[in-house]
């Protein structure tokens, strides 16, 4: 009967049926081989700045291929017991493992230079060079010969003065290991630690969302710590780091997702007592959640883990209409529905616009990951509402009785207090506004990218005992250098590294590592050359003044060393590479070694005013970018705060305040809760402020379309108390940020729901 | 497997018999006079002084002919002075944690210390004559081969003849004279290995 007489409603189920029938097929594609992306400079905006682009992309394409292990003892015959152990875990095969035997130097980059050698020359040789007397380089020169044992990399017929060994020296140091036994090795506070540097094959990341690495690593941690005694593990890695966040947020999302989906399930069983609106509500959210996730992948390309994460609590919201539809059936006949359904739709299709709207407002601000997750939410609510409408009354056809405990639920609207009126009410006002005030103005904000990330402490603490003990450069300042061609870029380098070079000296820096240090410019390397060629002839005389020898070697400048030349042994070595952008410039990265937050200001001071010289502190960068976001979107959060107030006008005239009202005061009780505790505002609070307004304004809506009407304040109070538990559960994530936000919708979604029936209007049954 | 057995127990009971021949004082004083064949030269680097060595603590090897330069060594770094006593050039151990083999190879050839040298090198050890003794050693890791192709100590109670042949090809002989045993070091000589 029914089927027969609403045609249109036909044709819509049976449209969604085709939306839900390509939905599947894409889901079923997306599982078979899923993809998330865990970098978190990938959620932040995009700068117009192709060269800074750039040298992120080489900075993050260098750091992405490779992760270290250090295995250390006191004792250095159980350092390589344990390293053993350990690499038969990690890497059985060594298909993994980087060349330990040999020279410090990687393969290969020995020969252009030994070409070259006549022209290297260490700052500190090149400042000797030029003031040292005839008598001081003779002298230097018979004491080289006079030693037990030569300097073992070149003759001293050809090199009197050990300049070679003396630049080759300076160079290794770029890495702090040395080969011992077949194993790298680097001694470090009473120490012994074995290195085993991987580098990942092209496919690098293909096995990260597995554990792969995580998984050997494990394992090793394991064997190693079997054989007992004081032995260490420390392993550091962006692969490593991406395996942990993604292993969290798979725990994170399941936690949430299914903890919301009980608690949903809970509420639905008590209040309805019955099965069918709990299946029919997990429909409209098993829908909602997997058309989110594939509308925000094929927009996206690919979803972000902390989407994800974000998107498990969507479940506490999308239930509402599919609660709110069941609330208004309850104890009333089965062929009401389609009526039920039609009275209670303005109110929903309201409900939806204003998250819309809110949603709209975080997605007009340029930022990748706060768009990514307008797009899931509005997506999700949208595809769990148009099942709600399109399905339920097709699925739903056999009576709903009233339970016992949602009569005595709905029946706590007529004891809610309402605001008093009179000296009461002001009274409560003015300490009311006290409070609120009182909070905000010990309010304090950060804005720092790492709260962004999940990693586990403990691994981020071995990321930075391995750098300390490798002392590896840091990607997270870095100097940007550039010029017409070559040989502009590196006078541009040599002019930074000589106002670094003191910085080094006096210990403000570890160090730092540039192109020009291996290559120096031409002009560089011809005055070098000119040096060494007197030093030599100098050297030579004093040889046959002091024994009769005579050297007969034609001295001269050795061919110019160019940048191609390292070119091919470069790959991958961010700090010795060059490219080139599209109109043909030059660049290069100049690295820095242990960085600290004091020396930021000198490190910046380095770069001023030299030409092609730019100084980039990503972190500074990050954190400026999430306060400039975070003020932006506040300044639109009170614009929606506007709109939402006009759009409550246009429908309820002067009682649009009392939806309004309840939202407003809870989100400035939030933001004052943050102000007393201490919890610092940042990026995302704001964004959960917008999202409360979109989600606190529908309880308003709801109790002012259906004033007093007890199905109304049921489903109003089912849908507060799940949207409270799936964000409660996100208070629990290890992401601080999404904490933060968890927390701040905790606060704002129970103080809304409470304060909302203070404001109802008299109703006409009471 | 059966000879290489004894080959090992061979080389080990020869090794055992040149030990019982060398004295292990800890302190060693003596002259030497070195005599350095560099690739190119006609004629070899004559030189000659004293030297002083303290097991485990380092090598003061103090050259007076054809004039004076010190070069001292402990296990955390290499020091070259001139005569008239201001630093020449010092390297850090801890900057270039090879120097630590080297110096340790330095100071344990002066006075054949089996135990030090077999960290790094092969051994193969005979007695010769009633109270002598020969030892030719081959570097073991790579690293080290591409410093050191071989070198060969001889002596009796003390070591007194050393060759050393370098990758380069550079090949350095010293004879030592006049060795006297202590307990310890003079503080002038401490200082010098501080």
């Amino acid at each position: 009967m029914s089927l027969a007489s609403h045609p249109r409603h036909r044709v819509l189920a049976l449209l969604w049926l085709v939306a839900m029938a390509a939905l599947a097929w894409h889901q079923w594609q997306l599982w078979r081989n899923p993809s998330f992306s865990t970098d978190v400079t990938e959620l932040l905006p995009h700068q117009p700045d192709p060269q800074l682009e750039q040298a992120t992309e080489r900075l993050v394409a260098a750091a992405t291929r490779q992760w270290v292990v250090l295995v250390g003892a006191a004792d250095w015959e159980r350092s390589m017991q344990a390293a053993a152990v350990a690499l038969a875990q990690l890497d059985p095969g060594r298909a993994r493992l980087q060349d330990a035997a040999g020279d410090a130097l990687p393969t290969g980059l020995l020969a252009p230079l030994q070409r070259a050698r006549g022209a290297l020359l260490t700052p500190q040789s090149r400042d000797w060079l030029r003031t040292a007397s005839s008598a001081d380089i003779g002298q230097r020169a018979l004491q080289n010969l006079l030693q037990p044992i030569g300097d073992g990399f070149s003759s001293w017929r050809e090199d009197p003065l050990g300049l070679w060994s003396d630049w080759l020296r300076e160079r290794a140091q770029w890495s702090a290991l040395r080969p011992r036994d077949g194993w790298l090795w680097i001694a470090a506070g009473g120490t012994d630690w074995i290195a085993l540097p991987f580098t990942e094959t092209d496919n690098a990341f293909s096995g990260w969302s597995r554990g792969e690495n995580s998984r050997r690593l494990a394992a090793a941690r394991a064997a190693v710590a079997a054989l007992g005694g004081d032995v260490r593990v420390l392993a550091a890695g962006a692969v490593l780091q991406a395996e942990a966040a993604a292993q969290r947020a798979r725990w994170e999302v399941t936690v949430i997702g299914t903890g919301s989906l009980l608690a949903v399930i809970l509420l639905t069983f008590l209040t309805f007592g019955s099965l069918r609106p709990i299946l029919l509500v997990t429909l409209s959210l098993a829908i909602g959640c997997a058309a989110a996730l594939s509308v925000t992948q094929l927009v996206f390309g690919e979803v972000h883990l902390l989407t994800t994460v974000f998107g498990a609590s969507l479940v506490g919201v999308a239930e509402d209409y599919g609660i709110h539809y069941f609330a208004a059936r309850q104890g009333k006949p089965v062929a009401e529905r389609w009526e039920q359904l039609r009275q209670i739709s303005p109110g929903l299709w309201l409900a939806l616009a204003t998250s819309g709207i809110a949603y709209l407002a975080l997605g007009l601000a340029p930022f990748p990951g706060i768009r990514q997750i307008a797009v899931f939410s509005c997506v999700g609510l949208l595809a769990a509402f148009l099942t709600v409408l399109c399905w339920f009354p097709w699925l739903d056809r056999k009576p709903l009785r009233v339970t016992a405990f949602a009569t005595r639920f709905a029946s706590t609207l007529d004891k809610w207090p309402r605001w008093p009126r009179g000296r009461m009410g002001v009274v409560l006002a003015v300490a009311g506004i006290a409070v609120l005030a009182g909070g905000l103005a010990q309010l304090r904000s950060v804005d720092d990218v790492r709260t962004l990330q999940n990693a586990p402490p403990q691994l981020m603490a071995e990321q930075i005992e391995v750098g300390r003990i490798l002392g590896l450069a840091s990607p997270a300042q870095v100097y940007l250098v550039s010029g017409a061609d070559s040989d502009e870029l590196l006078r541009n380098e040599e002019a930074l590294t000589a106002r670094l070079a003191p910085l080094a000296t006096a210990g403000t820096i570890g160090g730092y590592q540039a192109l020009s240090d291996w290559v120096p410019s031409a002009g560089t390397q011809r005055a070098n050359a000119a040096l060494v060629m007197h030093a030599n002839r100098e050297a030579w005389r004093a040889l046959a003044a002091a024994t009769g020898e005579r050297i007969d070697i034609e001295a001269s400048a050795p061919p110019l060393l160019t940048t191609a030349e390292l070119a091919p042994v470069a790959q991958g070595l961010p700090a010795i590479s060059e490219w080139r952008d599209a109109e043909g410039r030059h660049f290069s990265l100049v690295m820095l070694q242990a960085v600290t937050r004091a020396s930021l200001p000198a490190l910046a001071q380095a770069a001023a005013q030299l030409p092609g010289v730019r100084f980039i502190d990503n972190t500074a960068r990050y954190s400026q970018l999430l306060s400039r976001y975070r003020v932006r979107l506040s300044a639109l959060l009170l614009v929606g705060l506007a709109a939402v107030a006009l759009v409550l006008q246009w429908r309820y005239g002067r009682r649009g305040w009392r939806a309004w009202l309840p939202t407003l005061l809870g989100g400035l009780f939030t933001l004052a809760c943050f102000g007393w505790t201490g919890v610092p505002m940042q990026l995302f609070v704001v964004l959960a402020l917008m999202l409360l307004l979109g989600m606190g304004i529908d309880y308003g809506i709801f109790m002012q379309e259906h004033p007093g009407e007890r199905s109304v304040w049921l489903a109003v109070a089912i849908a507060g108390i799940s949207t409270l538990l799936a964000f409660g559960l996100l208070a629990l994530s290890t992401t601080p940020a999404l904490r933060a936000f968890g927390l701040a919708m905790l606060i704002g979604e129970t103080s809304i729901w409470l304060l909302t029936p203070v404001f109802r209007a008299e109703s006409l049954h009471s | 497997m059966a000879a290489a057995t004894n080959a090992v127990q061979g080389a080990e009971a020869a090794t055992e018999a040149v030990l019982a021949r060398l004295h292990q004082p800890a302190v060693l004083r003596g002259q030497f006079v070195q005599s350095r064949q560099i690739q190119g030269f006609r004629r070899p680097v004559e030189s000659s002084g004293d030297f002083v060595v303290a097991r485990n603590r380092g090598l003061v090897w103090h050259t007076l002919k054809p004039f004076e330069s010190t070069l001292s060594v402990n296990r955390e770094r290499l020091r070259v002075t001139n005569g008239s006593g201001g630093t020449g050039t010092t390297l850090d151990a801890r900057r270039e944690p090879m120097l630590r083999t080297l110096n340790d190879i330095l100071q344990s050839v002066v006075i054949a210390d089996v135990a030090a040298l077999e960290r790094s090198f092969t051994l193969q050890a005979k007695a010769v004559g009633a109270e002598g003794w020969e030892m030719a050693l081959q570097p073991k890791d790579a690293a080290l081969r591409a410093r050191f192709s071989a070198i060969t100590l001889a002596g009796d109670a003390h070591v007194q003849n050393v060759l050393l042949q370098e990758a380069s090809g550079d090949v350095t002989t010293v004879r030592f004279l006049q060795q006297q045993e202590d307990t310890q070091l003079t503080d002038a000589e401490a200082g010098k290995l501080q």
